[in-house]
C-alpha cells in the first residue's frame, strides 16, 4: 500500500510541476464547448437540449488530450523499464498513475463545468445533474484510454491511434452519461442511468489494469 | 554455488535469435564484462536477466533457484541501469534519486542515504538543482546513483563508463570494488578495457547466431 501511495505522489508532484500542461486541457474543454454555439446561433431550446451531449463530448476530447502522455514520458526516458522491473505490481502501478490523470484532467473539466455551461443557459439544477453524471463517468474515460495510451506505446502515431481505439469505446458513457442529464432534466428518473454509468467505471477499473498491464509488457520488451 | 547463472540462454529480437547457448555463471563478489560488437546482444543480454526481455531458451537461476519461479523475489535483489538515465528534469536531483529508495523506513535515514550517494558521485553540491540544468555527464552520475540507495547484491549496468570523464570513471571503479567486496555482483557491458578484480569475460559474438545465406532464400 505505502508503495501505491509513494507512486501516487510521485505522480502528483510531476503533474504539480507541469501544470501550465494542465490548464491547457481546460482551456481546451472550454474553447470546444464554446465553439457549438458559434456554429448554432441564439437558439436558446436547442442549446440547452444538446447541452448535455456536447459537454460530454469536449469532456471525452479533453481526457484523450491528456491520455497521450499517461506511459510515453517514462517510456521515452526509461522510467518504464524500471518501474515493470519494480516491486509495485504494474496493475496497481497503472491504477495509481490513472487515478492521477483522473484528479489532474477530468476533475477540473468537471469543476469548470458551470463556468461553461453559461454559455448554454443551464439551469443550476441541471448543471448539478450534468456534474453528478461526469462524476460517475468519466474515470471510465481515464481508464479506457490509460488501455489505449499502453497499447500504442512504441507507434509512431500513437497520437492518432489512440483516439481511433479508445472512441468507438467512449459511445455507451456518452450515451448514458447525456442521457442521465437529461432525462434529470426533464424530471424522469436519472437512477438507471447513473446506475449503468457507474456500472462502467466499475468494470473498466477492473478490466483496464489488467489489459494495459499486458500491453505494457509487450511495450517494454 | 554460483550466485547468479544462466544455462543455454537463447533470445530472439523481431523473429532474429540474437544469441544462443549462452552459459556464464557467477559467484559472490565476481564481475562479468559483456563485450562484444554493436548488435551483438548485449544490451539485451541485460534486459533478459532483468526480466524485460523473455528468453526463447534456457534458464536463468539465482542463489539456486530458477528465476522464473520467482521473478519479484530476484527484481527485488537487482538494480538495473539502462542507456535512458530515468531521470525527470522537472524533479530535484534529490527527489529523483528519493524516489528509487526503497531501503530505509524514515526519512531521516533516507535522507542520509542520499547524501552519502549524491557525495559519492560529488553531486551533493547539486542536491536541490533541478535535473533539467545537469549535464550529460552529471544526469549520468545521478542515474548511477540508483545502485547506492537500491541495496541490491545483483546490479545490470549498460555501458556505464560512457559519458563519464576519468576522475568519474575511477569513481564508478571503486564503488564496483566496494560492491564486489561486500558481496554483491555486477554484470556491465562495455567497449573499453576495464580492470577490475574478480573479473570474468563474455564475449557475445561467440554466442552469436551464423546465419547462412543459403537458409534465408
Amino acid at each position: 500500500m505505502s508503495l501505491f501511495l509513494r507512486q501516487i505522489s510521485r505522480e502528483l508532484r510531476l503533474a504539480f510541476r507541469q501544470r501550465a500542461d494542465l490548464m491547457l486541457v481546460v482551456l481546451f474543454f472550454a474553447l470546444v464547448a464554446a465553439l457549438f454555439p458559434f456554429a448554432i446561433g441564439p437558439h436558446s431550446n436547442l442549446l440547452i437540449r444538446i447541452a448535455p451531449g456536447v459537454l460530454w463530448v469536449a469532456a471525452m476530447l479533453s481526457v484523450l488530450l491528456s491520455i497521450e502522455r499517461l506511459f510515453l514520458a517514462d517510456y521515452e526516458d526509461g522510467t518504464l523499464d524500471l518501474l515493470v522491473i519494480g516491486p509495485l505490481p504494474l496493475e496497481l502501478l497503472i491504477l495509481a498513475k490513472t487515478l492521477v490523470n483522473w484528479v489532474t484532467t477530468a476533475l477540473p473539466l468537471i469543476i469548470a463545468t458551470p463556468v461553461v455551461s453559461v454559455i448554454y443557459g443551464l439551469s443550476g439544477e441541471a448543471v448539478g445533474w450534468l456534474m453528478l453524471a461526469m462524476l460517475l463517468g468519466t474515470p471510465s474515460l481515464s481508464l479506457t484510454g490509460a488501455i489505449g495510451a499502453a497499447l500504442t506505446l512504441g507507434t509512431r502515431r500513437g497520437g492518432i491511434l489512440i483516439p481511433l481505439l479508445v472512441l468507438p469505446l467512449y459511445v455507451p458513457t456518452l450515451i448514458f452519461g447525456a442521457l442521465g442529464a437529461e432525462s434529470a432534466l426533464a424530471g424522469l428518473s436519472a437512477t438507471p442511468y447513473f446506475l449503468l454509468l457507474g456500472a462502467i467505471t466499475l468494470v473498466m477499473l477492473f478490466v483496464a489494469p489488467l489489459a494495459a498491464a499486458a500491453a505494457l509488457r509487450q511495450a517494454v520488451e | 554455488m554460483p550466485l547468479l547463472q544462466g544455462h543455454a540462454l537463447a533470445c530472439s529480437r523481431g523473429g532474429r535469435e540474437v544469441f544462443h547457448d549462452l552459459t556464464f555463471s557467477l559467484e559472490v563478489g565476481e564481475t562479468l564484462l559483456i563485450t562484444g560488437a554493436n548488435g551483438s546482444g548485449k544490451s539485451t543480454l541485460l534486459r533478459l536477466i532483468a526480466g524485460l526481455v523473455r528468453a526463447s531458451e534456457g534458464t536463468l537461476s539465482y542463489q539456486g533457484n530458477s528465476v522464473s519461479d520467482d521473478r519479484a523475489a530476484f527484481q527485488a535483489d537487482l538494480c538495473y541501469i539502462g542507456h535512458a538515465d530515468a531521470l525527470k528534469n522537472v524533479l530535484s536531483v534529490e527527489e529523483n534519486l528519493a524516489f528509487w529508495d526503497r531501503s530505509h523506513s524514515s526519512f531521516a535515514e533516507q535522507g542520509d542515504s542520499i547524501a552519502t550517494a549524491l557525495e559519492q558521485l560529488d553531486l551533493l553540491a547539486f542536491r536541490d538543482v533541478s535535473t533539467r540544468l545537469l549535464s550529460a555527464g552529471q544526469r549520468h552520475r545521478l542515474a548511477l546513483a540508483r545502485l547506492l540507495v537500491s541495496s541490491a547484491s545483483v546490479w545490470l549496468l549498460d555501458e556505464p563508463s560512457v559519458a563519464l570523464d576519468s576522475t568519474s570513471q575511477e569513481k564508478l571503479f571503486d564503488i564496483l570494488k566496494g560492491h564486489g567486496n561486500k558481496g554483491g555482483i555486477t554484470l556491465l557491458t562495455t567497449h573499453s578495457e576495464i580492470d577490475l578484480p574478480r573479473c570474468k569475460r563474455l564475449t557475445l559474438d561467440e554466442f552469436a547466431v551464423h546465419h547462412h545465406p543459403e537458409l534465408i532464400w
